[in-house]
């Protein structure tokens, strides 16, 4: 196999990307020289610089360790480094993302764009402090494995696998929360790519929605019921009507 | 038991168990991060993280369940 390169936009600037900012770290040992890495870290860590770095590395592969909304990776001033705007720059090359939410409409479109494969989580991610080594084998699993030559669905296999063992173990040292935590970050993991099944929308409305209107509908009704939830006295009166 | 009463149970089994949690200890989810303190008054008083927890905890209960099982 050819050796791959990449492309780590890794930022840091809450409590949260301080651990992703870790991984991501911990991520670089643990690839060592098996990829040529190219480091967009912390300040470095934004769009101008990331697309700058992807245009010059056509066949680069883009690891993203931060938060990540439906539709955007998010940099380090807090705005998007890629979204459905500059989603074609990762056409033909991987992506493999460690952030909430991305897997669901970014990934999609991506791999609807030519992205080869994205890696990523349909949902929040959740992890404890308690046990951050354990979250970061089970987030960092699937980039080692693909460097060992497996392809990106025996990846997700064997990720998931290695995820339940994680499980198991965290159970038995008693530690309930972070293994609910790994359960849930398991079954949200997905990887858009080649003979790999879409993930099915839990949600029979939701399911129906992207059936009739598709994903980008569904992700702004999304945004639209996140905003109304979190600023109630914008709802439309004519709303408690109903 | 109806619903209500089955989260309530998980909801003080939650607090048992979060209670003898070292101070340094955080559950993140995505943006946020909760002490236990702050786990145990969101299981009473934030409904979204509420459902969220109870749901979790009844997902892992049931893979539990049938593991083993096809």
């Amino acid at each position: 196999m050819e050796k791959l390169k990449g492309v780590l936009c890794a930022p840091k600037f809450d409590e949260a990307t301080e651990y992703s900012y870790k991984w991501a770290e911990r991520l670089r040992e643990q690839i060592g020289n098996r990829m040529d890495i190219i480091l967009l870290l912390i300040s470095d860590a934004v769009r101008d610089k990331v697309e700058k770095a992807l245009k010059e590395n056509p066949d680069a592969m883009l690891i993203h360790y931060n938060h990540g909304e439906e539709d955007a990776l998010i940099g380090q001033d807090t705005r998007p480094v890629v979204d459905l705007g500059n989603v074609n720059l990762l056409r033909a090359r991987e992506s493999y993302n460690m952030n909430c939410l991305s897997a669901r409409t970014l990934g999609k479109a991506a791999y609807q764009n030519g992205c080869l494969a994205y890696w990523g989580y349909t949902e929040v991610v959740s992890f404890t402090s308690d046990a951050e080594e354990d979250f970061c084998e089970a987030f960092n699993c699937g980039l080692l494995l693909r460097l060992e030559g497996k392809s990106w669905k025996e990846c997700l296999e064997l990720t998931k696998a290695k995820m339940t063992e994680i499980i198991d173990d965290l159970l038995k040292r008693g530690n309930t929360l972070a293994a609910m935590s790994l359960r849930e970050d398991r079954d949200s993991l997905h990887c858009w790519g080649k003979d790999i099944e879409e993930p099915r929308e839990e949600c029979p409305v939701s399911r129906f929605t992207v059936f009739l209107f598709g994903y980008k509908t569904l992700s702004k009704l999304r945004k639209i019921r996140n905003f109304l939830a979190k600023h109630p006295q914008k709802i439309p009166v004519g709303y408690y009507f109903f | 038991m109806n619903e209500k009463e089955c989260d309530r149970v998980i909801i003080d089994a939650a607090k048992k168990y979060l209670n003898d949690h070292p101070p340094g200890f955080k559950l993140f989810r995505g943006r946020k991060s909760y002490t236990a303190q702050q786990i145990i008054e969101a299981l009473e008083k934030d409904k979204n993280f509420k459902k969220w927890f109870v749901e979790n905890v009844l997902k892992l209960s049931t893979e539990l369940l049938l593991r083993g099982k096809t």
